[in-house]
């Protein structure tokens, strides 16, 4: 086939899938993002659990000289999700400003495995001077309808150096 | 390839042009015409469709610095008619904007240049989502520069199986993006054109680049060069953020690639020579000050280096420039009522101080007398406060040359600098120094030798390459200079303050011997280190980020000393290397530090810095492959 031929076709395929995406064609492609709205769903939080290991608040490496705070992924096995309701994960360590707040909507063709995935924190080097801080971490489902906390648990920081 | 090559091109002979009666034919040679007017030859159309591909495809829609909400508004304002700030979609305070001026209780905006390129831009988007989903006309818009590029490489290279592998995969990346689209908003439009606009003047830049060396030193020269610029340079970091860096530097490259243009005789080169300074007057448009630095540097090298100062080439170019700057003039006559006083020179519309031209502080700007005497002040105290504004910075960098501690964090090693506001950036040490994003850098460790040699030789004249040179030392320097004092800076990322003279950088390297002789002795060596480098490089720190669990400063200080050991090997290499003997070590050590930062901007846009939300759905579904930080 001739390259003009090849290239010809994939324009006309993009031309042609643009315009049945718009008002003439009015296919819709482009999966919406879902809003929060009534609902509930059923969550078996897996991580961060009880019996994990402390928070780590450790010195930043490659001659960056701030600290970091180690925060843990919230991972959940979701069940029985009706509506629109969202999952909220909070960490919150007041003592050095740390307010975490990770949320998505999700709707009822959901089901399975929900990770969110948390970059560890910046924070200036002195927060290293103290040995240990305390946090909570905070798991909810919440919609319009309801407000139900799956976790509310305190968390103990501690410092590397 | 010769001057005479150069200056003809691969334009088409006029003669052989009318005897041809084939509309076919005449229209492939209008558009053989139209890519060596634009472009210099198929190599620049190719480099800017690269430019297209590689960085529209990594393109984040959102606001990576809180200065785009400015520029975004005022481009929201003015494709309503307006260049008055009255509708304000982004933000829900209008004053808070960095850079939105009060001129009697009505706002307006900053980058009107900027603005207006990007209208048409966004009218053509808003006509296409009219028809199509928003989402897909991006990803359509990409394809359609896939498909170019690839057909200009194929034909470049006599391997037509190259236009078929690029449009196959350019189906696939197309139908990738289809099965997997989400929604995207039409009122983030704006941003895109924005960022359409920047990405743009990146590609002039590279062209621009590329045309200049390839003027002085042939096409693979050339070549290297623009690639260099693209991908090897921090260039290309800002390509698709909405501020004004890469449009400062496509106007620097453009300017200088027209300056060397005109240091021959004849019509031709009075028109480039024209050009030269009608780049920056239109430039000024979108940042005044910096057009000033920039012009008040050209007028004596110009003047100096000229091959003929008669009147009527100092018409020409006097014609060229003053009609370059009406622009500017009637938009400062619109919004200030004084052609003199653009919007950076007005109060701010939070605080009512002046901000001044280069993010700096600029004192007066009080309102002169009434009457025609007193505009007359007016005039005069403006035209007078611009050079001395510019002389004041400059001093104040000046005076930075007898801080070490300071020229160290700014032009070798960040780490973790003193004094800067790192709550501004969430406690990341992100902000690099100058050969840390820059590491190709290094072979200026040649410099010194060369400037000792063309001592020695100094009864030889400058020819035109060597009065280029003056320029683009002069702008090096003066533009370092009066934005010295502001660095190092939060949310600087890749000095980007100075980062226009990027071009001037890959342009000094085009100018070493050693370099050259790399390029044009062991291409192959160059562009297989190359790709070997950028790929392991970026697949180490990869490997690196999910073995350590790094964070984002960390990365990117990791990333940092890598590109310094790179700076430092080509250095090394550079400097000890005994003549026409060891092209391959240069080649590679070249390679090396290009493929660190090549890997630095694509860990950039899918790793590293995360914001808004991708403008293609491959590239979104590209990173969540990839280890997050």
């Amino acid at each position: 086939m001739e390259p003009a031929r090849s290239e010809a076709a994939v324009l006309v395929l993009v031309a042609v899938v643009l315009l049945v995406s718009g008002p003439v064609g009015g296919v819709s492609f482009a999966s919406p993002s879902p809003s929060l709205d009534d609902g509930d769903a059923s969550l078996a939080v897996l991580s961060p659990g009880e019996a994990d290991a402390p928070l780590m608040l450790r010195p930043g490496r490659f001659g960056t000289d701030v600290a970091y705070l180690e925060l843990p992924d919230m991972v959940a096995d979701v069940r029985s999700v009706t509506g629109s309701p969202e999952v909220v994960y909070e960490i919150h360590v007041s003592e050095i400003g740390v307010e975490k707040r990770v949320r998505q909507v999700i709707t009822s063709d959901f089901e399975g495995r929900l990770r969110y995935e948390v970059d560890d924190r910046g924070l200036p080097r002195h927060v290293l001077d103290t040995d240990s801080y305390e946090g909570r971490v905070v798991v909810r489902v919440q919609s319009f309808s309801t407000s139900r906390t799956v976790v509310n648990r305190t968390v103990t920081v501690v410092t590397e150096r | 390839m010769t001057a005479a090559e150069d200056a003809q091109g691969t334009a088409i002979d006029k003669g052989e042009g009318d005897r041809e009666r084939s509309t076919g034919v005449r229209s492939r040679i209008d558009s053989e015409r139209l890519v060596a007017t634009l472009f210099g030859d198929p190599r620049g159309l190719a480099l800017f469709l690269g430019t297209l591909l590689v960085f529209g495809f990594v393109s984040r829609v959102g606001f990576f610095i809180i200065d785009s909400y400015t520029v975004a508004t005022t481009l929201v304002n003015v494709a309503a008619g307006s260049l008055e700030v009255t509708r304000s979609p982004f933000s829900l305070v209008v004053e808070t904007q960095p850079g939105m001026v009060d001129v009697g209780g009505r706002y307006y905006g900053r980058n009107y240049g900027q603005v207006f390129v990007a209208v048409p831009v966004l009218l053509g988007l808003r006509g296409l989502a009219a028809i199509a989903e928003p989402r897909l006309v991006l990803l359509g818009v990409w394809a359609v520069a896939g498909l170019g590029f690839g057909r200009v490489l194929g034909d470049l290279t006599g391997r037509p199986q190259l236009r078929h592998l690029a449009s196959a995969l350019v189906a696939l990346v197309f139908a990738v993006g289809v099965a997997g689209a989400t929604a995207f908003q039409s009122e983030q439009l704006p941003i895109v054109a924005l960022q359409i606009v920047t990405l743009v003047a990146v590609g002039v830049a590279v062209v621009a680049i590329y045309r200049l060396v390839a003027l002085l030193h042939g096409r693979r020269a050339g070549t290297a060069a623009g690639v260099g610029l693209l991908l090897g340079s921090p260039l290309a970091f800002w390509a698709t953020i909405p501020k004004r860096h890469t449009i400062s530097a496509a106007a620097i490259a453009v300017s200088l690639y027209l300056f060397a243009v005109s240091r021959r005789s004849g019509p031709k080169a009075t028109a480039a020579r024209a050009g030269t300074y009608a780049v920056l007057g239109l430039f000024a448009t979108v940042h005044a000050f910096e057009a000033a630095v920039l012009v008040a540097v050209l007028i004596p090298v110009d003047l100096a280096t000229a091959p003929s100062n008669d009147r009527r080439s100092l018409a020409a170019v006097a014609a060229g420039f003053a009609v370059s700057l009406l622009p500017l003039f009637l938009v400062n006559i619109l919004i200030a009522g004084n052609p003199l006083k653009p919007p950076r020179m007005l109060p701010a519309a939070d605080t009512g101080a002046t901000r001044g031209g280069l993010d700096g502080d600029f004192g007066g700007g009080g309102a002169g007398g009434g009457g025609p005497l007193g505009t007359v002040l007016d005039l005069g105290n403006d035209v007078l406060q611009v050079p001395m504004f510019l002389l004041d910075m400059a001093w104040a960098g000046s005076a930075t040359l007898s801080e070490p501690e300071r020229l160290w964090h700014v032009f070798v090693r960040s780490g973790y600098v003193p004094g800067l506001e790192y709550s501004k950036t969430a406690y990341e040490t992100v902000d690099l120094a100058v050969l840390e994003s820059f590491p190709l850098l290094g072979a200026l460790a040649w410099l010194p030798i060369a400037a000792a040699r063309r001592l020695r030789n100094r009864g030889a004249g400058l020819d035109r390459a060597s009065r280029t040179d003056v320029l683009a030392a002069a702008w090096t320097v003066s533009f370092v200079l009066v934005y010295l004092s502001r660095l190092p800076l939060h949310s600087m990322i890749t000095a980007r303050y100075i980062l226009p003279v990027a071009p001037l950088g890959i342009y000094a390297l085009a100018r070493l011997g050693p370099v050259r002789a790399a390029v044009g002795g062991a291409p192959r060596w160059l562009a297989g280190g190359f790709v070997a480098a950028t790929a392991a490089v970026l697949g180490g720190m990869l490997v690196a980020i999910g073995w350590l669990s790094l964070a984002v400063g960390e990365a990117v200080q990791l990333h940092a000393l890598v590109a310094l050991a790179a700076a430092a090997a080509l250095g090394a290499v550079v400097a000890t290397r005994s003549r026409h003997r060891e092209e391959r070590a240069v080649a590679l050590a070249l390679a090396l530090a290009g493929g660190v930062t090549a890997s630095f901007l694509l860990l950039s846009g899918l790793v590293y810095f995360g914001y808004g939300e991708y403008a293609l759905d491959p590239a979104r579904l590209l990173a969540d492959l990839l280890p997050s930080l």
